[in-house]
């Protein structure tokens, strides 16, 4: 079979697609109050840096992904048992995703269909498009990356025309808004959304330009730092802190409060639309991260045939990690806590230093 | 291999849409359209009574040859603890399961706002069918659901009036304002007090809702915007009405179009200006442990009527007015101020936009911001400009 | 399948039993010939005897696949010399005469002579004309190719206000002449080849050597010679044995009637099929914006065909998704209708029995039952059935409270948006996938709409068309080629010729011998 590869641009819209997923729709960093958007902005240097390193331990192992070069760092006997750490992480966090967007589509219009039929019905595409391959899916990214731009560019605008921004909700800053931003911004908003590129590195061995992953990545993670600051802005904006830190979904109840000369309103069909397919992206993208590791962990061929089992244990996870959202939303904070930082940045960060030093030394025999 | 997994992956999306079933399809006639909805509460069992006004599309005028003599509306009137218990146990009444996606309107009952109307907000802001931007209006003097029951002229579904009137009225009178279940909630959750204009009824019920008090050129029962209610901590304090709700509004930087009459030098209040730009900007300083309130409006506005022989092709004349204009204005503001001051009430929101500016300084007069605002100073500035003066310069003079 | 197997295999053995070189005796090849075709009666042999010339001559064509002139010409070319001989001497062998009747009777067109007896029936059968001399082991083929074929019309399925109204025939030879006409250029290069096991059907594959790109050439060529089957009636057998994907509702090869367009995308890098009986010329590879692109793009100045194509790509959205967002919105987004709206779809909906859906299938077959009725018609009576269909039962339908006259509106905005779509085998596919969206909306609502809509930009993003991904230039993405996509930018910026394949951007032909010029 010819081998798939992938553009720089495609590679580019899967990022900003993939950082966007679910970062647009729910609240992140509810600790630094109104200071949300800065807290972004002082996230946005951390994931960039993080991603020189994923991007570094890829230009030194052009051929291998995350599990492949782990091993070849750490050792085999090291290096195999902690690869497969990721998998039950990259799927679990893959389920959260796709249970967040369960629970707003039910919330928002669903509120008499069971879960398990949303989500199946989503991973079901998630397995259609993965069964196709990385390139297809690179394709379809970057389509709907257009749409998402779109889209985007009409919901803010509406929200604008609409005459509901009052930029005095997000001044002025004070000390110790910048302190909360501060302490948001690290570890939290750091690892999510930025910190979950890690699943990158499962892509980039199929990129065609190995050359241009540095900088079409960092690109990448700077337009989408900007445009999740400048959504999250226009949210907090509108809906004032109180309101933005209790609504489950902030941007879709900003977008319901649209009335633009009676006519425009009402387009919380296009929220729920980008919700959809960003989760789809993202949670795609986790889908690939571990169908591929799983992959090259138990030497399997192609992976296209692991697909349809990690679609199945991710649907099921999905609806059975939580009874309700609201422990949902529990356990999440621990995970984005603990395992996530684990795998998202101690990891990674620890492989470049292993590297370095036995390559300084020569002890790769 | 390839298209057999197509095919799985085919049929597995065909059973799964079988399983969906439509649980969340409905059809249209078989829901109820709710265009309004009254909350008041009943005295004695502290229970809620919930009025809802429900569309008739087959009477409603969009339709060509509404032939039936049904009217436009219905209503059923429903008591219960919660709000959403209401909207259930309404199933015994209707035909149809009732939809509220479209309410347009939301009557509180002076009874209610009397006692805290804040509890019924949450299942606007928890439910996805109600809607956050409903208008608000506080019944005065009556019953929210006396006034969701009368028919009005022009408009089939009373409630998309009345909605209208409220914007109507705050937008070229502005003694008023309409406010949406967002803006109330936002206000609640700011801590100070706010205003929402109240509705009122000139007649009887039982006239209004017949459909015969329609065809008549002067409806029998009529339901108009009156006066702003002054909701503290959640509960309806007073009412405000005139130059003094004005004033209120100006300080709110709420007016959008308004009319002042203002002297002239032979003749009172006979030169119409409507004003039709205007911005207020506020800022709170803290002098001595009392509050200072700077507040400066600019005004623009055109001369559109004068029953008096000014010499408008004089500049100084001009001037002179716009002194006049301020000096109406001032008289105004004060007026809304003094009465905010006298009430112990601060519904202009002024303690926000303190908070937001000095959040460390708000800590301390927090807890009783009220009597503070009670004792702060108004520095008030008003700049006004006449920017036109219609079609003729002078006005027209009879020969003596 | 074994049938046909074994059908195939007597065609072959009755193959092998012609293949042998002729006799040099008259009446046995005559004989021959005569027997290969099973006594058909189109097949006229005549006779006869030099003026000054012993051996026995015999002229064989087919009636109705030659012209009469030019039978009547080559016969009497050859025949009609003078009793004055070559060289004052007079032909007695067979041989002699047959050269002479070889180099110095004039034949029109081309003409070869042929020893095998598999080749006599070939140019019997392509309206050749032969000569067989008593005595002579070989034929001599003149084309006289004719007889009555349709001339050279105006389109008839794809019509354009402004630009060249010939549109191509059946005859193969014509449509590559039309197409030359257009391309005066010597790299404009045709390629022939027989297939179908029976009909032995003339194909040709044009390209410009230079600007089309190698790969796909090669990768057409090579499905074509894959083909193994009895008979190409049209370019539709071709287009389905040599796609990719069987199993996708898009069209993965393009087809034209036009000449201008076929040159148009020839000059693109394109490669045109033209197949013998049949107007519809193949054209290869083809991606799916270019169903949505019509040769008077370019003929119309460029701000408006930008306006007029975008008004298409809408035209094709509404046609696929417009009566499923209808349905969602009617059963389960009732929010996201404007309320005064939606008063007005409930009171239009009262008396209505049936629910949305149902609906909306109904008024869509119906509306298929029309469109499949009035095609097949002639045109003064499909137009009567359109009116019938369209106004009358539309009409007495809402009357009668079965359907509200939304859903009319509704459907016929969807079936007249179809229409805008200039290739007609896009529009079907499009119609086809209608259906199971509405039944999806029905179903899911708007999010049943979108995963659907993801799934089947997928699917469009797997599709190639001879090793092009069907959806560039936008999925792989290509800058210089969104100049001439979703938008046509004024002609003079597209100097850059649309890169079909992951290959070097060939400049336009003009440009380089401007270069050229000016070196």
């Amino acid at each position: 079979m010819k081998k798939e590869i992938i553009g720089p641009s495609q590679m580019f819209a899967m990022i900003v697609l993939f950082e966007m997923g679910t970062a647009i729709v729910i609240p992140i960093g509810l600790e630094s109050g109104h200071a949300v958007w800065l807290s972004i902005l002082m996230a946005l240097p951390g994931g960039v840096l993080l991603y020189l390193i994923y991007n570094d331990l890829y230009r030194q192992f052009p051929n291998l992904i995350i599990s492949g070069y782990t091993r070849k760092i750490l050792g085999k006997y090291i290096g195999w048992p902690l690869s497969l750490l990721y998998i039950p992480v990259l799927m679990f966090n893959g389920s959260r995703n796709l249970r967040e967007a369960g629970d707003l589509l039910i919330s928002a219009s669903y509120d008499r269909t069971p879960i398990l039929i949303i989500n199946s019905i989503m991973i079901i595409a998630v397995m259609y498009i993965l069964n196709k391959g990385i390139e297809v899916f690179a394709r379809t990214a970057e389509i709907y990356f257009w749409i998402m731009m779109i889209m985007g560019l009409v919901c803010n605008g509406v929200v604008i025309m609409a005459g509901l921004v009052d930029f005095k909700n997000l001044f002025p800053l004070h000390y110790k808004d910048w302190m909360d931003a501060l302490t948001s911004a690290y570890p939290n908003i750091w690892i999510f959304p930025f910190g979950e590129l890690v699943c990158f590195t499962t892509v980039l061995p199929y990129l065609k330009k190995s050359g241009i992953s540095g900088k079409m990545g960092v690109t990448a993670i700077i337009l989408s730092g900007f445009l999740l600051c400048f959504t999250h802005a226009i949210e907090i904006s509108v809906l004032g802190m109180d309101i933005y830190s209790r609504a489950a979904f902030p941007i879709y109840t900003t977008i319901t409060l649209v009335n633009v000369a009676n006519f425009i309103q009402r387009l919380d069909a296009l929220v729920i639309l980008t919700l959809i397919i960003g989760v789809f992206f993202k949670m795609s993208i986790y889908c690939f991260a571990a169908t591929v590791i799983t992959a090259d962990l138990f030497k399997v061929k192609d992976y296209r045939r692991l697909v349809v089992p990690v679609g199945v244990i991710v649907l099921f996870t999905s609806f059975i990690s939580a009874e309700n959202y609201i422990s949902h939303l529990n356990e999440g904070k621990v995970f984005l806590k603990y395992f996530l930082p684990a795998i998202c940045a101690v990891v990674p960060i620890l492989l470049f230093l292993v590297h370095r030093i036995r390559k300084r030394f020569g002890l790769y025999r | 291999m390839k298209t057999k997994h197509l095919s799985v992956l085919v049929l597995f999306v065909l059973l799964s849409l079988n399983l969906a079933g439509c649980w969340n399809s409905r059809e249209l006639n078989e829901l109820a359209i709710v265009s309004g909805i009254g909350i008041d509460r009943v005295m004695d069992t502290g229970k809620l009574r919930v009025t809802f006004q429900v569309v008739n599309p087959s009477a409603t005028t969009t339709t060509q040859g509404a032939s039936t003599n049904q009217s436009p509306i219905s209503i059923y009137t429903v008591n219960d603890r919660t709000v959403f218990g209401a909207l259930r146990r309404a199933s015994k009444q209707a035909t149809r399961q009732l939809f509220f996606a479209h309410a347009q309107l939301l009557v509180i009952g002076e009874s209610l706002a009397e006692g805290g109307m804040k509890d019924v907000l949450d299942i606007f802001e928890r439910s996805h069918e109600l809607r956050l931007n409903t208008t608000v209006l506080v019944s005065r003097d009556t019953d929210a659901e006396s006034i969701l029951k009368v028919l009005l002229p022009q408009e089939s579904v009373p409630s998309i009036g009345l909605g209208k009137k409220a914007e109507n009225t705050s937008k070229v009178w502005g003694e008023t304002p309409q406010v949406s279940v967002f803006e109330t909630i936002k206000e609640i959750t700011g801590g100070g007090g706010f205003t929402i204009s109240g509705v009122r009824m000139l007649g009887n019920v039982e006239e209004g809702q017949k459909k015969a008090s329609l065809e008549q050129t002067k409806a029998e029962t009529s339901i108009l915007i009156s006066g702003q209610a002054v909701f503290n901590k959640g509960k309806l304090m007073n009412w405000i009405d005139g130059p003094e709700a004005r004033g209120a509004q100006w300080i709110l930087d709420k007016i959008y179009e308004t009319n002042l009459n203002l002297d002239s030098g032979d003749q009172a209040k006979a030169i119409a200006v409507n004003v039709v730009f205007s911005k207020t900007k506020i800022k709170v300083e803290m002098r001595d442990g009392l509050p200072i309130f700077h507040i400066r409006i600019n005004e623009e506005g055109n001369l559109n009527e004068t029953q008096s022989a000014v010499n408008l092709s004089q500049n100084h004349e001009i001037r002179k007015l716009e002194a006049e204009m301020e000096k109406l204005t001032k008289k105004e503001v004060q007026e809304a101020f003094q009465a905010a001051q006298k009430a112990e009430c601060d519904y202009f929101n002024l303690g926000n936009e303190f908070k937001r500016v000095n959040p460390a300084e708000w800590k301390k007069v927090e807890k009783d911001w009220n009597q503070i605002f009670a004792k702060g100073t108004l520095e008030l500035q008003v700049h006004a400009f006449i920017r036109a003066t219609g079609m003729r310069v002078t006005p027209l003079k009879a020969p003596e | 399948m074994a049938a046909q197997t074994k059908e195939k295999k007597q065609s072959q053995t009755a193959d092998s039993n012609i293949s042998s070189p002729l006799s040099g005796n008259l009446e046995d090849d005559l004989q021959h010939i005569r027997q290969g075709l099973g006594n058909s009666m189109d097949l006229i042999i005549r006779h006869f005897k030099m003026i000054n010339a012993d051996p026995q001559v015999a002229v064989i064509y087919m009636e109705g696949l030659t012209d009469k002139e030019f039978v009547d010409d080559f016969i009497s070319h050859a025949m009609s010399f003078q009793s004055v001989s070559e060289e004052g001497r007079k032909l007695s062998t067979s041989q002699e005469v047959f050269h002479y009747i070889k180099e110095k009777a004039l034949t029109p067109g081309k003409s070869q002579s042929l020893t095998d007896r598999s080749g006599l029936f070939e140019a019997l059968l392509s309206g050749n004309t032969l000569v067989l001399v008593e005595g002579v082991p070989e034929a001599l083929s003149g084309d006289t190719s004719g007889g009555e074929v349709r001339p050279v019309s105006e389109a008839g399925t794809q019509v354009s206000i402004r630009g060249s109204k010939e549109s191509f025939t059946e005859t193969i030879s014509v449509n590559i002449s039309l197409v030359r006409r257009r391309i005066k250029n010597p790299d404009l290069w045709v390629e022939p080849m027989k297939l179908g096991a029976v009909t032995q059907t003339n194909v040709a594959i044009m390209y410009i050597h230079g600007i089309a790109d190698e790969d796909v050439l090669k990768k057409l060529k090579e499905k074509l010679k894959e083909i193994r089957v009895d008979s190409i009636l049209e370019s539709g057998y071709i287009e389905q044995l040599i796609e990719g994907t069987v199993y996708t509702p898009f069209p993965t090869l393009y087809n034209t009637e036009r000449p201008d367009s076929v040159a148009g995308n020839l000059l693109d890098g394109r490669i045109a099929v033209f197949v013998d009986g049949t107007p519809f010329v193949l054209i290869a590879p083809a991606t799916f914006f270019m169903f949505f692109h019509t040769v008077e793009d370019y003929y119309q100045r460029f701000d408006i065909s930008t306006l007029i194509r975008l008004l298409r790509f809408l035209c094709f959205l509404i046609s696929m998704f417009g009566p499923a967002i209808f349905v969602a919105a009617l059963n389960f987004h009732q929010e996201m209708i404007p309320t005064p709206l939606l008063i007005n779809l409930a009171s239009q909906r009262e008396g209505v029995p049936f629910p949305a859906f149902v609906e909306a299938l109904m008024m869509e077959v119906t509306f298929e039952i029309i469109r499949e009725a009035g095609i097949r018609l002639p045109s003064p009576i499909g137009q009567t059935v359109s009116i019938i269909g369209g106004l009358v039962l539309g009409q007495a339908a809402v009357q009668a409270g079965i359907v509200s006259p939304a859903m009319v509106i509704v459907v016929s905005l969807t079936g007249i948006s179809s229409f805008t779509t200039p290739a007609f085998n896009m529009a079907l596919s499009v119609r086809f996938l209608r259906f199971v969206i509405v039944i999806v909306a029905a179903f899911m609502g708007l999010y049943g709409i979108a995963i659907l809509a993801l799934m089947l930009v997928a699917h469009l993003c797997s599709l190639r068309s001879l090793g092009v991904p069907y959806m560039s230039p936008l999925g792989p993405f290509d800058p210089q080629a969104q100049k001439d996509t979703l938008i046509r930018s004024p002609i003079h910026f597209m100097k850059i010729r649309p890169r079909l394949a992951d290959k070097s951007i060939a400049r336009k032909k003009a440009d380089k011998d401007r270069q050229g010029n000016q070196a």
